[in-house]
């Protein structure tokens, strides 16, 4: 079931998550491109157009300007490109932490197992959130350290399940063979755990995607994110929270990219999982 | 049971070490002390603030205060406001605070199980894929989206209720920043609880219990509501972690005086000793959280209680 | 009139290949006070058969025939009717008694909701009679049982856990699915040395079914042997023991583990395994049978007296 070829199969059942894969696909390419498709730049401040403008077609403000005159389609594409870039790398990093931490503890088995597993339960009862906000304050709010801190504290789900897969896949004859035939520890969990992981890591992946995204916007929304002059859809929900009341549109639009990005990704996610019929950790 | 609670305590002080542990390196580990930023502070006056905070003294020595201190339940002053200690601020910010989450837990458990319960009973009718499809749209939606959406249709453009403040926890004031803050959560029991009910039913023993002649609500209430509500019920430490986080964005948002906003303030101001206090209070609420929802699984599930 | 008559009953469930069936056209009578013995591969419609006398079918099930118990027609019964029935007219023993007692409810309040139930006994009352009830069934300290949970017993208590709770209201007719295949070898026996003495205690009808053509033919007068949701050979077990006409009840008795075979000596299995639904036309074990003539492709044979039992086989010998 962990070919890419069981996946596609299981995955064409579903078709809500396959319409999230095509959606999500536009969005990121709309992300990329979208901004070159505009003839204003991100930080343009347009002073013929009306600070605060109405979304208008005929205006070139498609998404309308905001407070300072800026054009909210660019800004909200911009902000789009900073928040799954982030979401993308600190997936990254939580996954070669998780994936590397599971399958050391779930192969070695025994007294590292049992240490290292309880190391994730008590890392997972810590108040995530809470330690990225330390972070963020001790820190400086830059853009790299934003995703590894996120990464870095984010790895735990894919720890567990990569290590109960891991305990799963030893017993299995194939890797009984490697053993037999003299294969090293190391040799045996790139060559025969790792790639027998890949459908369940995939899942796990879809669905810390929207988790990171989430995080992202929520410290940035609180003004420890992403800093000016770049943005992301968790500092422009901010921003248009703070103007709703004379220009909605500039909280209603990267709220709504924001929003059906992490619908897409758990809609994705969750028909993965049903279609590789995964359970929670 | 004592000792099962006893096993669990144990497990959970090394949680606690780790957190005040990391909060207390990872602050003395920021480049320059927390009196370098910003602010020019003369040399003179620098040396007699780090010897009043005891920033002059070896790092270990300052841990075993901090954790003397922490044992006496004393979280330290705040570094920008010299006349008031952390203890201060929590003691004034969290009640509200914990009005406001204890509200939102409420109807995030009525809601949220009632919507769970309904759709599966629902199942295989339209109603399910639909309570379903908006559980993950709530769930989909930050609540500092929600917030904001909330203030803008009941308070600005209908003026049904006011758009933040306090005012002595009226209900007019907490109806919209309890919505907002219960709504992911209301999503995920909702979602949790569906599962696990549509799960039961389908055990062994429901059919037994039908066998018998029981009729559905009998069925329903005496055999599967009980083991369908047990993931709920382990849920609800997490839950609360998401509430504690979520109440930093509402209060923010809706000008709430709670802990959050304090919170928020001090860490835009590197209030390191704020920031850190309430970084372990809140921790060390989760985890008692945590433990609290053992003890109680342990008490409803006769296979894990201990004999 | 028999306590219990099935006739025609079909059982499907639709698929994306069409209708799967699970019976077809069955026929089957149980009379008041004999075991019935139905044996069967797993996926021949033993269950299905079981569940769907009590009405206990999952909700995507077709069912169409007639099942009458006592004179009553149970298919198309009004729910609060089937209801009164189950558990007190026809009661019921699952195959894993790991599973089918509620691991949350102690002993005692599973028994006792069944008489407060059908009976409107008081929860004392009720919780006495259980009491008995468990003696009956030689479970040992009864009293204290009743405030245990199920998985403080062992798979053998709780199986006469759950016989003592299908007896609670002297139901006419048991029905019991597999009621020792999750048990160990010794307990089996005990499980069906009890079955049998309550059988005679009580005045019951049993319907017993298993895989094991042997247990079953030491347990009961009478044998149905269902494939692929039909009954393809039924009659006293004396006689099917010792003149089976059937092959596939030939070959079911030989693949059966035996005391006087030699040690080391292979197994006989039947190759290939049975079809996921009856076939469209002709017989079913027809890919399986070494017996096969052209016929078996383009009729089903019908179930006709062939010597000394009823068999459903062309090549049966008349």
């Amino acid at each position: 079931m962990t070919g890419r070829n069981g996946l596609w199969t299981a995955l064409r059942g579903h078709r809500a998550a396959l319409a999230a894969l095509a959606l999500l696909t536009l969005l990121v390419l709309l992300v990329i491109a979208g901004p070159w498709l505009s003839p204003w730049s991100a930080d343009f401040i347009d002073f013929d157009g009306a600070w605060g403008a109405a979304p208008s077609l005929a205006g070139g403000h498609w998404f309308g300007t905001d407070s300072l005159g800026r054009d909210l389609f660019v800004r909200t594409l911009q902000g789009g490109r900073i928040s799954l870039l982030v979401g993308l790398a600190a997936t990254a990093v939580s996954l070669l932490i998780g994936v590397s931490w599971g399958a050391v503890a779930g192969y070695c088995g025994g007294r590292v197992d049992a240490l290292m597993m309880r190391t994730v339960d008590v890392l997972y009862a810590l108040p995530f959130m809470f330690f990225m906000i330390l972070l963020m304050v001790l820190f400086g709010r830059h853009l790299v350290l934003i995703f590894v801190a996120v990464g870095a504290v984010n790895w735990l789900d894919m720890a567990r399940i990569v290590r109960g897969q891991t305990l799963a896949l030893r017993q299995r004859e194939f890797v009984a063979a490697a053993v037999a035939s003299g294969a090293d520890g190391g040799a045996i969990i790139r060559e025969h755990i790792v790639p027998n992981l890949l459908g369940v890591v995939l899942v796990y992946v879809t669905l810390t995607i929207p988790q990171v995204i989430l995080v992202e916007s929520f410290l940035s929304f609180l003004g420890l994110g992403v800093q000016e002059p770049a943005t992301s859809w968790g500092a422009l929900v901010n921003d248009g929270a703070r103007e709703m009341e004379t220009t909605p549109w500039a909280l209603l639009f990267p709220a709504s990219f924001l929003a059906l990005t992490l619908f897409c990704f758990n809609l994705l996610g969750d028909g993965l999982r049903d279609a590789l019929d995964l359970r929670r950790p | 049971m004592l000792s099962y609670a006893c096993r669990r305590l144990l497990g959970a002080v090394p949680t606690l070490l780790v957190l005040v542990t990391l909060a207390f390196f990872m602050m003395r580990a920021t480049p320059g002390g927390p009196f370098d930023r910003e602010r020019e502070v003369e040399p003179q006056v620098r040396v007699q603030l780090e010897h009043a905070y005891h920033l002059d003294e070896p790092l270990l020595k300052q841990y075993g205060r901090y954790l003397g201190a922490l044992l006496r339940g004393d979280l330290g002053p705040s570094f920008k406001y010299a006349d008031r200690s952390v203890n201060e601020l929590i003691a004034e910010g969290f009640p509200v605070s914990l009005t406001l989450g204890a509200l939102a837990m409420l109807l995030a458990l009525l809601a949220g199980g009632a919507l769970g319960a309904f759709a599966a009973l629902r199942q295989g009718t339209w109603l399910d894929p639909l309570l379903m499809t908006l559980a993950m749209t709530g769930l989909s939606i930050p609540n500092f989206v929600v917030a904001p959406l909330l203030i803008l249709v009941f308070a600005v453009a209908l003026g049904w209720l006011p758009a933040g403040g306090w005012a002595g926890a009226s209900p007019a004031h907490l109806l919209l920043p309890v919505i907002a803050l219960a709504l992911p959560q209301v999503a995920t029991i909702a979602r949790l609880l569906r599962g696990s009910l549509i799960e039961v039913l389908q055990a062994p023993y429901i059919r037994t219990a039908r066998a018998k002649g029981l009729g559905e609500r009998e069925v329903l209430l005496r055999h599967a509501l009980k083991p369908a509500l047990l993931p709920v019920l382990s849920y609800l430490g997490p839950a609360s972690a998401g509430l504690i986080t979520g109440s930093v964005v509402i209060e923010q948002i809706f000008a709430v005086p709670g802990l959050g906003r304090y919170f928020v303030t001090a860490a835009l101001n590197r209030d390191y000793t704020v920031v850190m206090g309430v970084v372990i209070f809140y921790g060390a609420l989760v985890i008692l959280f945590n433990f609290i929802v053992d003890l109680l699984y342990g008490a409803l599930d006769p296979r894990v209680r201990p004999r | 009139m028999s306590l219990l008559e099935i006739r025609q009953l079909r059982v499907a469930y639709a698929s994306r290949a069409g209708e799967a069936l699970a019976v077809d056209d069955l026929d089957l009578c149980v009379e008041a006070g004999e075991t019935l013995g139905i044996a069967g591969e797993s996926g021949s419609g033993k269950s299905q058969t079981a569940l769907a006398v009590l009405g206990l079918l999952p909700a995507g099930a077709r069912v169409s025939g007639s099942i009458r118990f006592d004179g009553e027609e149970l298919l198309g019964a009004a729910p609060a009717r089937l209801r009164a029935i189950r558990g007190a007219g026809i009661a019921m023993v699952f195959q894993d008694p790991m599973t089918a007692l509620n691991p949350h409810l102690r002993i005692g309040a599973q028994m006792a909701e069944v008489l407060v139930r059908h009976r409107g006994l008081t929860q004392r009352a009720a919780e006495a009679e259980s009491a008995r009830m468990l003696e009956a069934v030689h479970l040992s300290a009864a009293g204290d049982r009743l405030r245990q949970y199920p998985h403080e017993l062992s798979g053998g208590q709780r199986q006469r856990v759950m016989i003592a709770m299908a007896l609670l209201c002297r139901p006419q007719l048991l029905i019991a699915d597999e009621p020792t295949t999750a048990l160990d070898a010794t307990v089996q026996a005990q499980i069906l040395d009890l079955l049998d003495a309550l059988q005679r205690e009580f005045g019951l009808a049993v319907i017993l079914i298993s895989h094991d053509l042997g247990v079953l033919a030491q347990r009961c007068r009478r044998l149905a042997v269902m494939y692929a949701g039909r009954v393809v050979e039924t009659g006293g077990s004396a006689a099917l023991l010792r003149q089976p006409a059937h092959p596939y009840t030939r070959a079911l008795l030989l693949a059966r583990p035996r005391l006087d075979t030699p040690p080391g000596s292979p197994l006989a299995v039947i190759p290939g395994s049975p079809p996921p639904a009856a076939a469209a036309a002709g017989c079913a074990f027809r890919p399986r049978c070494p017996l096969a003539l052209p016929v078996c492709a383009a009729q089903r044979p019908p179930l006709a007296q062939t010597g000394a039992t009823r068999c459903a086989c062309h090549a049966a010998p008349v």
